[in-house]
């Protein structure tokens, strides 16, 4: 804080402010310009129909409106943190000149107040060469030359000594008159603050969900997924589904087979496509469920139970979990020698495929 | 009932491409560098539980958005291998 004569000082660092201000701005539009670029992606989609498009594109379409509102809540909150700036710079530059004011007010009345005390000295010392020139007349004597050049410094001394009690009396009402503006502009400032802290705090409201689905690895992933039927319902929809990552590993794991050059996992090929068989059937089976529950989502029990879990969903989980142990068992005989169709017995064989955890 | 149409190659790519944004997305999570300040007090204060939660929020949406893209991607890979024989 500057030296600002005592007057109150309005807080803040209007560089820093406007810094962040801009920060928060980039971010918004960077924000407001994902959603656009997410929502262009999933435009693409032609040749998908049904109702796990129509879940998809409703999922894309919840991110893409919450990437908007939320760069937009990002924007205005940019904005009120540069006015907060603004005002900041604006106050601080305020008191600095009353305080200027005050220190030029009050340096008068000192340079006053030293001129009056110099007068003062200067008609003593008259006064006294006065009395010394003329002992025995003193007073009696008053048109002596001493007495006359006495009078004078008297005179002089006087007007000195008013014109300091002025320059002081001013200088007083000067600083009452800073002190209160200067306690305005701490005040316009703590307002602004007010005003700032409350468009940045709908902002903080409009911050993309922190409770991202969790996914875990195979097998029971869906046991795992906590999300709630509601505005996140694709999630439970699509990820309950097909299985989500876990499931989504499980095919890796299939491609990376493949990629080593494992052409004798034909069986459990096969067993993956009768899984995935049952799986979509399952999927399927559940479409005139589970549609109607994301569209108009049920009220999960009160108070929420965290175990909650629309019943289509289990039997997807069971489907999924039968197809992720039958494939398994499979794949792990195809690897570990047991299985007479793998193609290359022996130490020519090349690596032992990685299936990644769960296998 | 067979109430799917899928094209796996477009719709895997689709998926491929929202992967991609929602990891770039939840990279925006390192922009979130503006709190630190202490006035003034009321602002300083809710910028720094912005910061907070919206670096958390971003790498919560990227992550939801990669995800539905790899479910997208996974979807198009399953029906691929049911379809596609």
């Amino acid at each position: 804080m500057p030296d600002v004569e005592g007057l109150s000082w309005p807080e803040g660092d209007a560089g820093a402010l406007e810094s962040a201000a801009g920060r928060v701005t980039r971010l918004g539009e960077s924000v407001q310009a994902a959603g656009s670029h997410i929502s262009g992606i999933a435009s693409d989609t032609a040749g998908w129909t049904g109702l796990a498009a129509i879940a998809f594109s409703g999922a894309v379409n919840a991110q893409r409106a919450e990437l908007a509102r939320a760069g937009s809540g990002l924007a205005d909150a940019g904005g009120a943190v540069r006015r907060l700036a603004r005002i900041v710079d604006d106050a601080q530059d305020r008191v600095r000149q009353l305080a200027k004011r005050v220190r030029e007010a009050e340096d008068e009345a000192d340079d006053a107040a030293a001129i009056a005390t110099a007068a003062r000295a200067t008609a003593d010392q008259a006064e006294a060469s006065a009395a010394a020139a003329n002992p025995l007349l003193g007073s009696a004597a008053p048109f002596s030359p001493e007495a006359q050049a006495a009078q004078q410094a008297i005179g002089a001394a006087a007007q000195a000594e008013s014109q300091a009690a002025e320059a002081r009396a001013r200088a007083d009402r000067i600083r009452e008159h800073a002190t209160a503006r200067a306690d305005d502009e701490v005040d316009r400032v703590k307002a602004a603050d007010d005003d700032a802290a409350g468009v940045v705090g709908a902002a903080i409201g409009l911050a993309p969900e922190s409770s991202a689905p969790k996914v875990g690895g195979l097998p029971g992933l869906p046991r795992d997924f906590e999300c709630p039927l509601d505005d996140e319902g694709f999630n439970n929809l699509v990820t309950g589904m097909y299985g989500g990552v876990g499931f989504a590993r499980f095919l890796d794991a299939l491609a990376r087979a493949r990629s080593r050059g494992a052409g004798a996992l034909i069986h459990s090929e096969a067993l993956m496509n009768k899984s995935a068989d049952r799986i979509r059937q399952s999927v399927n089976d559940n479409f005139d469920t589970c549609v109607p529950q994301y569209l108009d989502p049920p009220k999960p029990p009160e108070p929420p139970d965290d175990d909650w879990r629309p019943e289509w969903l289990e039997d997807v989980n069971e489907a999924y979990d039968d197809a992720v142990e039958e494939v398994g068992s499979a794949m792990d005989d195809v690897v570990n020698g047991d299985n007479p169709i793998w193609p290359m017995p022996g130490p020519g064989r090349g690596p032992r495929p990685s299936f990644g955890p769960g296998f | 009932m067979d109430v799917i149409g899928l094209s796996p190659g477009p719709v895997s790519n689709v998926g491929d491409r929202l992967s991609s944004a929602g990891r770039e997305l939840a990279g925006l999570a390192g922009q979130t560098d503006f709190g630190g300040m202490s006035e003034p007090p009321r602002t300083a204060a809710a910028l720094d539980l912005l910061a907070g939660e919206w670096s958390a929020g971003l790498a919560a949406s990227g992550g939801a958005i990669s995800m539905i893209g790899r479910i997208t991607s996974v979807t198009a890979g399953l029906f691929e291998l049911v379809d596609g024989k």
